[in-house]
């Protein structure tokens, strides 16, 4: 019996139309798809408050200061059916990027010990009474609280239709690549709640990859945008250092008030307003004392 | 000019010390008041660490207060204030290491300085400059209370964020300045006492009328009411 037009293309079709459905399952059209990572320096001292407390009162720095580094602890999110999979950055990389942190604080005279501060310590919405613990602690006057956020994207170029022949999704670069982070350290005065001074980095890597290279790239990315993040924020919080140092000295007041703890180093000074006065008093003596010759002589 | 080197060469002998050791970063080190240092033994340090600062300005700042001051007492002073510039920074190194255990290091001449404005003001009152003794008393008054009440660093040494004004070394050199002047006043009062007890004719100066033979009194006051000279 000769097969009939239908028996021959009706296994075809069926072929066909399970092919598409089963590549429908591997890749289902153009989209963008985003991962967040964030830890807040805001959920994590003012949890559940609508507004951040006012600090308490003008900062009072024992100098040399006791300086704690931690990281604010992390949460993840990611949109549906995202790439790459949220994860928080290793401990093993904190601990990396809080010892760089902790040289920016190193070699200053007014900084006496830089603890760094292992997550395990810190609670998720811990709050300041998490950091009072922290202070008691370790022995702490000032922390500086290292957070971050980076936003993931990926979406698919045009090239990425050659994914439709399982080939493309080897080898075309169909996938565009965009990590951008955003990392503060922000400087807290334990006892008043106050923020002394904060410094941000940013860092953007942008790229492309195959489908099936697209976790392994945008994890790499992650690791690339925090370095460079990192390495901005460590400038800025170079010169904020500096910044603070110098208002400390010109404007002592409106930063903190400053005592000395055990162990300080005095100076006999004599300011220039101090000699200057000195001057001054000599300069009317002679002045007067000119007057009154000439009255005498007059007379 | 030889007679004002005369009754000033020792001021100018400490300025001039002062600023060639503001260029000897290693005599800094060794010299400076250092607390553990001292009580292991090297006392020197009570005395030496006036001599040496934290930097050019902190010293310049110093050998200009030091000479305003020193100057106008020595001129009237020298002995004393000769004394004062060799006896007062032991003793105010002292005053430091008793009253103050916070105090690991120090450095710096304007505690001998407070204590020559001191005396400065001390003179003027005695020689009847009242406004003047007050404007500089005040002057030294408030730089005290400046240094004790305000959080501010200091100045001066640019490059130390963490040294600070000392005010117990003004204070303490105000009454190192009070007891040399103190000592010094017995000492003389002591010794022309004992020259009135041993010379038996002292000067007599006869009355300009009346009787020859009758001696003119002499008051205490004509001895004893210079002290500082």
């Amino acid at each position: 019996m000769r097969p009939t037009f239908c028996s021959r293309w009706i296994p075809v079709a069926l072929a066909v139309a399970a092919a598409v459905t089963l590549l429908n399952g591997c890749y289902s059209g153009p989209r963008v798809r985003r991962a967040d990572r964030t830890s807040s320096i805001v959920d994590y001292l003012y949890p559940g408050a609508n507004r951040p407390i006012a600090p308490a009162s003008l900062p009072v720095l024992k100098l040399p200061l006791r300086v704690g580094v931690a990281f604010v602890p992390t949460s993840d999110r990611a949109s549906p059916g995202a790439y790459a999979p949220p994860s928080a950055i290793s401990e093993m990389r904190k601990a990396e990027l809080l010892r760089r942190v902790a040289q920016a604080f190193e070699g200053r005279d007014y900084i006496a010990s830089i603890e760094i501060v292992p997550s395990s310590y810190l609670r998720p919405g811990g709050g300041f009474q998490n950091v009072d613990q922290l202070q008691r602690l370790l022995n702490l006057d000032v922390i500086a609280l290292v957070s971050y956020d980076q936003l993931q994207f990926t979406d698919e170029k045009r090239a990425s239709l050659a994914y439709w022949t399982i080939i493309g999704a080897y080898f075309i670069q169909g996938n565009k690549n965009d990590t951008q982070t955003l990392m503060e350290a922000a400087v807290y005065d334990i006892a008043s709640r106050q923020l002394l001074f904060r410094a941000p980095g940013v860092g953007r890597v942008t790229g492309s990859s195959t489908l099936l290279q697209v976790d392994e790239k945008l994890r790499g990315d992650a690791g690339a945008g925090l370095q460079l993040a990192t390495d901005d924020m460590i400038a800025n919080l170079k010169t904020q250092l500096d910044g603070f140092r110098a208002r400390l000295k010109t404007t002592p007041d409106a930063v903190a008030k400053i005592e000395h703890r055990a162990g300080y180093t005095g100076g006999g000074s004599s300011e220039p307003w101090w000699a200057l006065g000195l001057i001054g008093v000599l300069g009317w003596t002679r002045i007067r004392a000119r007057r009154t010759a000439r009255r005498s002589s007059a007379r | 000019m030889t007679r004002a080197l005369q009754r000033s060469w020792g001021t100018l002998l400490v300025a001039l010390v002062l600023g060639a050791l503001a260029f000897s970063p290693t005599t800094s080190c060794y010299g400076e008041y250092t607390r553990g240092a001292i009580a292991r033994g090297e006392w020197w340090r009570l005395w030496s660490g006036h001599f040496v600062h934290f930097g050019a300005w902190h010293c310049f700042w110093n050998i200009v207060v030091t000479l305003i001051a020193g100057l106008q007492v020595e001129r009237r002073a020298p002995i004393w204030t000769r004394v004062f510039l060799a006896l007062s920074p032991g003793l105010i190194g002292a005053m430091l290491f008793v009253t103050t255990p916070d105090l690991e290091r120090f450095r710096g001449f304007s505690g001998v300085a407070a204590g020559l404005v001191a005396a400065w003001a001390a003179l003027d009152y005695r020689d009847g400059k009242r406004s003047r003794a007050t404007l500089v008393a005040g002057i030294l008054a408030l730089k005290i209370t400046s240094d004790v009440f305000s959080s501010r660093l200091l100045l001066s040494a640019a490059e130390n964020l963490d040294v600070v004004p000392s005010a117990a070394a003004h204070l303490a050199g105000v009454i190192s300045a009070a007891l040399l002047g103190i000592a010094w006043a017995g000492a003389r009062i002591f010794v022309v006492k004992n020259q009135l007890h041993r010379v038996p004719t002292i000067t007599v100066r006869k009355q300009a009328s009346g009787s020859s033979d009758a001696p003119a009194p002499i008051h205490r006051s004509d001895c004893c009411s210079t002290p500082f000279k």
